[in-house]
């Protein structure tokens, strides 16, 4: 059995975090969804950022 | 190789240096900002008292940390007094010297200030707004102990504060002159719903009427309406609307209106100078609000530095209204002109704003409507610039 590591990624605009394991559900992001299987043309529920502006959170 | 000089350190004026850097590790560039250089998300300013947040806590880079991570050149507290548009220099000062920096392009981001109100009365200069991180953090320190605030405007920002302060226990006060909030946004039924959402024991809306003075009163102040009707409180935050900051612009004959006029590349009228941002107005639109800053920001450091002219991309944007009592989304029409068709009951609405050719061209949201979103995003024609 492989244990998922979930990761957070920040959007750089408005610094709004994405944790994989929470998912967006109200954005129809369910929970534990990777945040490379998001589709490319997502964008940031707070501040309309792409995908791209996120960062992956150390 | 002379530099990109960028005017501004806001959303646009960042976002820019960092699409910038992104394509090009070489280029020279430099910002130049009369405030501390520091980045924040500005829309949090109108949500951050309930959360307990300092404007240290804001903060989310110094401009130390955005100089090495951009390996930018920033000039903090600096004035950009004038602009030579023929030989392509700004005059700058930071109160202890004056120089000239030249630019192989200027990019104006100079953002817009608090509108001033035509007030009258002895505390009219006690009138405080909240536009910037620093004067987040004047506001915080002002209201602390306090327990009255009254609120000139209920746009976006001054519902979004009457919302945030009123949760952690002030009673606050509303003052607009037209007849609902978010008036250019949203129809009245759901301007009336927002309204029914706060608590009446602590917020008292006056629609309809507007403020005409300001005078000490005790240790607080006596605020007139234009309808005869006083009230007292503690503080009186200033929200209605915002003047585009074209000054710089306008003193070099840089065509101004409104805004800084730029076509849909972000160009002046004059050669190498471009705006972006709220400053900006394109085919007669101001852009307010974060996204179309940050499509203009991309697509100008595009057009800087490849042989790519890259158009400006305005998609439509529904922007969420941080009212946790009564969930908020508008998605604003560009042309005014159309009419507003409502759909489903209070507090849930779907509103569609249509076009005399039936086509939807903005929308708003209330209650649990708000999950529609996706939806009328879709619904929408894209907006037409000209």
């Amino acid at each position: 059995m492989t244990v998922v590591e979930y990761k957070k990624y920040c959007c750089v605009t408005c610094d709004l975090v994405y944790d994989e394991e929470l998912g967006f559900p109200e954005e129809g992001i369910e929970a534990g969804t990777l945040f490379k299987d998001i589709p490319n043309d997502w964008t940031c529920p707070e501040c309309s950022a792409s995908k791209s502006d996120f960062f992956l959170v150390e | 190789m002379k530099p990109i000089v960028v005017i501004g350190s806001g959303h646009a004026g960042l976002t820019l240096t960092r699409e910038l850097r992104m394509i090009n590790k070489e280029v020279p560039i430099i910002l130049v900002t009369q405030d501390d250089g520091c980045a924040y998300y500005k829309p949090n300013l109108s949500k951050a008292i309930a959360l307990g947040k300092s404007a240290d806590d804001l903060m989310m880079k110094s401009a130390e940390q955005i100089k090495k991570e951009q390996d930018i050149f920033i000039k903090t507290e600096t004035k950009v007094t004038s602009i030579d548009v023929e030989e392509s220099f700004i005059t700058v000062d930071d109160g202890n010297s004056v120089e000239r920096i030249l630019y192989q392009s200027l990019v104006l981001a100079t953002g817009a200030s608090p509108f001033e109100l035509p007030v009258k009365g002895n505390a009219k200069d006690n009138i405080i707004s909240v536009n910037t991180l620093d004067e987040y953090r004047e506001f915080r320190d002002i209201i602390e102990n306090k327990k009255r605030v009254l609120i000139i405007g209920a746009g976006f920002v001054g519902i979004e504060f009457a919302s945030d302060i009123c949760s952690v226990g002030y009673h606050v006060d509303v003052v607009d002159m037209e007849a609902w909030p978010l008036r250019r946004s949203v129809p009245e039924e759901l301007g009336q719903a927002i309204v029914d959402s706060f608590p009446k024991d602590k917020v008292n809306f006056y629609f309809g009427t507007s403020v005409v003075a300001v005078d000490t009163k005790g240790d607080g102040y006596e605020v007139t309406f234009a309808s005869g009707e006083k009230i007292v409180t503690d503080v009186v935050l200033s929200a209605v609307g915002i003047r585009l900051n074209v000054e710089l612009a306008k003193d070099a004959n840089i065509e101004t209106n409104r805004g800084i006029v730029v076509d849909n590349c972000s160009r002046t009228s004059a050669k190498n100078i471009y705006a972006i941002g709220d400053c900006a107005e394109v085919a007669g639109h101001a852009l307010p609000f974060i996204a179309p800053a940050t499509s203009a920001a991309k697509a100008l450091a595009k057009t800087l530095l490849t042989s790519e002219v890259t158009e400006l991309r305005v998609p439509h944007l529904a922007v969420a209204v941080k009212i946790p009592t009564c969930a908020t989304i508008v998605c604003p029409s560009l042309s005014m002109e159309g009419e507003w068709k409502v759909e489903g009951e209070a507090p849930d609405f779907i509103a569609r704003f249509t076009n005399p050719t039936g086509e939807v061209t903005g929308f708003a949201l209330t209650g649990k409507a708000t999950t529609q979103k996706g939806f009328l995003l879709k619904e929408c024609v894209p907006p037409k610039f000209g």
